[in-house]
């Protein structure tokens, strides 16, 4: 046994925890901590030193009652044909539903959840404190028995919902970032992105909210007022959805009050995608550029730097850019931010060294990408600019080669003193 | 349809000027810039850039640990209440690496206790459903972690970041604040450590057989 055969045996357990550490984990970790980062105060500025011996004092007396007061796990069954990845009654579980049939879990307490057909959560934490259940994606039900000590709450994408006793159905669709609760008896409490100090949702409300978007509360019975700009409405297929629900009380799940939800307003993202950059970037403004820039997706992101871009924002086009290249390096969403980073030294600042390394980034992370053409020839047209000649006559050549019809080729021919 | 306002007071002032954020350089020095303005974006950079290898050091040094994610993430609030202490922005990974030294073996040190409040043995502990259950990692890994179990805090520690991790060694003493020639002595002392309780274990003495050929 030696050092060499000690680095293998390391590799080997490098390799396979490499392997297990999920990327959905890492994604979920990440939102935890973004959530819980905006509500930590400034960085720490008195020593703990300070504080050490009054906490431990402290804390040696409450240590003891801590020890008897100690929550104790609570037990749930998960019933039905599920692929889930541990047996019973583990924290942490993960229920992945089949896409053809819902799985109910049975918890200790008599509450009931169904994880609808192709939905997926985890139950984070269960013990006789509280109960914790993060949901990836789709359609839950719920009906918690209430007592006094156990608090029940789901994380969604950037939302959170407490629950005091009640029974509802949660939807979270994490490829448009949508958040639908319909609560059929009690109140839930939502919080998180724009429900800065939570938001009520009671008996026959159904809210539906994306972060910093539009948010919908509709009610069988009366429009309830918020102190949010909402529009709010009453709806009478509400009422009937609602009754069509209620008169099947053996579905688990009530699809139809999630799905008569009325489509929400424009969306910068469709505003964008229709061409109108102007009035999504007044929407985005309205909204918060910082906040949706902070929480979008690579492509949501990309879109974001174009409507910046088209609507003449070019320091924040520029933000998009560069959170893309930070955010998302390795994806193709993260080469074109690096060519519009190149596009806007180019055209905006005139600062051709800059562009220059920019479209060689581009170039170099998309050889073969849609913008190679246009990334060379610029390229091309900064080395020539900033007098960096012999090179700017290498990529001459290569450009010839590549594209010889290309809207560059006659800069190419001049500089390489085949035309005047 | 109706649709109430929200009240004045709340509605955002009307401004011609307005203020916009710098955007977060590539470097760690700007990103450290940022959070300490309070950047409200800065927390999800430094998570995206930081987090992958914070994450991967905690795998190492604690081995299948249902609560993997839940040290991740104090690791990263402790940075941001910590940032203070932080002297030099351009070492920003390494004062991570030592603040998740410093959570991993805080853990080991409460999930010992833990196990021996709880009478719990090493395979009744919850697996997390996001790593692979017991029975599913391969027996060098485990056996190799129970072996970990028995050495000291300190010792599995420098074993793990030095030959699981391969960080260098200026690295690992950086990470455990210590000299480098206390670092090096202490690797050498886990190393044999390491290999006289590995002798007690016949899956990693096939194990390492096969290997040397």
């Amino acid at each position: 046994m030696n050092e060499q055969v000690l680095g293998m045996l390391g590799a080997l357990i490098a390799k396979e925890q490499d392997h297990a550490l999920m990327p959905q984990d890492f994604a979920a970790s990440e939102t935890r901590f973004v959530r819980s980062s905006t509500r930590l105060s400034q960085p720490r500025m008195l020593g703990w030193k300070y504080f050490a011996f009054p906490a431990a004092m402290v804390l040696g007396g409450v240590g003891a009652i801590a020890l008897w007061t100690k929550p104790r796990p609570m037990r749930f069954v998960i019933q039905g044909p599920s692929p889930v990845a541990n047996g019973n009654g583990n924290i942490g579980v993960w229920v992945s539903a089949p896409e053809t049939a819902p799985v109910p879990i049975q918890f200790a307490d008599g509450t009931r959840v169904t994880v609808a057909a192709g939905a997926r959560a985890r139950i984070a934490r269960a013990d006789t404190e509280g109960v914790n259940i993060m949901v990836e994606r789709g359609q839950l039900g719920f009906n918690v028995v209430h007592h006094d000590r156990t608090r029940w709450s789901i994380a969604t994408g950037p939302f959170d919902v407490t629950v005091t006793g009640t029974e509802f159905d949660l939807k979270w669709q994490p490829e448009i970032e949508s958040l639908e609760v319909a609560v059929h008896k009690g109140t839930v409490v939502v919080s998180g992105c724009q429900f800065v100090h939570g938001k009520d949702v009671r008996t026959n409300e159904v809210l539906r909210a994306r972060c910093g978007d539009t948010i919908s509360v509709t009610t069988t019975e009366r429009a309830d007022v918020t102190n949010e700009p909402v529009p709010v409405v009453a709806t009478s297929s509400i009422v009937a959805a609602d009754e069509a629900t209620k008169s099947n009380s053996e579905r688990p799940v009530h699809d139809a009050a999630l799905d008569v939800l009325s489509p929400p307003g424009p969306r910068w993202q469709t505003l964008a995608q229709k061409g109108q950059y102007r009035v999504a970037y007044d929407v985005v403004d309205r909204q918060g550029f910082d906040a949706i820039a902070a929480r979008a997706s690579a492509a949501d992101l990309s879109l974001l730097m174009d409507v910046a871009r088209y609507a003449g924002q070019s320091v924040r086009a520029e933000m998009a850019a560069r959170l893309l290249r930070s955010r998302y390096s390795g994806r193709s969403q993260a080469a074109i931010a690096a060519f519009t980073l190149g596009r806007l030294a180019f055209d905006q600042a005139q600062d051709y060294g800059n562009a220059g390394r920019w479209f060689r980034t581009y170039l170099k992370e998309q050889p073969g990408g849609a913008l190679a053409r246009e990334a060379e020839g610029r390229l091309m047209e900064c080395l020539s600019r900033t007098g960096q000649t012999s090179e700017a006559n290498q990529v001459a050549q290569q450009y010839l080669s590549r594209f010889p019809d290309g809207p560059h080729a006659r800069l190419a021919r001049v500089l390489l003193g085949f035309d005047r | 349809m109706s649709k109430i306002s929200a009240p004045l007071s709340q509605q955002p002032a009307q401004n011609n000027s307005e203020v916009l954020p710098f955007p977060i350089r590539d470097s760690d020095v700007g990103l450290v810039a940022a959070l300490r303005a309070g950047r409200a974006d800065a927390a999800t950079v430094l998570f995206d850039r930081h987090g992958r290898f914070i994450q991967r050091v905690l795998a190492r040094v604690l081995g299948p640990d249902p609560e993997l994610s839940d040290v991740l993430h104090d690791v990263f609030v402790e940075a941001l209440q910590s940032l203070n202490h932080l002297e030099d922005p351009k070492c920003l990974r390494m004062w991570l690496t030592s603040i998740a030294v410093y959570s991993a073996r805080g853990h080991i040190r409460r999930r010992k206790r833990r196990r021996i409040i709880s009478y719990l043995p090493f395979h009744a502990v919850p697996q997390p459903a996001f790593l692979p259950r017991v029975e599913e990692w391969s027996q060098p890994l485990l056996v190799t972690y129970r072996v970990l179990d028995r050495m000291q805090n300190e010792e599995r520690i420098l074993f793990a970041l030095r030959y699981i991790e391969k960080l260098e060694l200026t690295e690992v003493a950086k990470a455990v604040g210590v000299s480098l020639a206390t670092a090096k002595r202490r690797i050498s002392k886990a190393q044999q450590h390491f290999f006289s309780l590995a002798r007690q274990e016949p899956v990693l003495v096939e194990w390492m057989q096969e290997a040397g050929k």
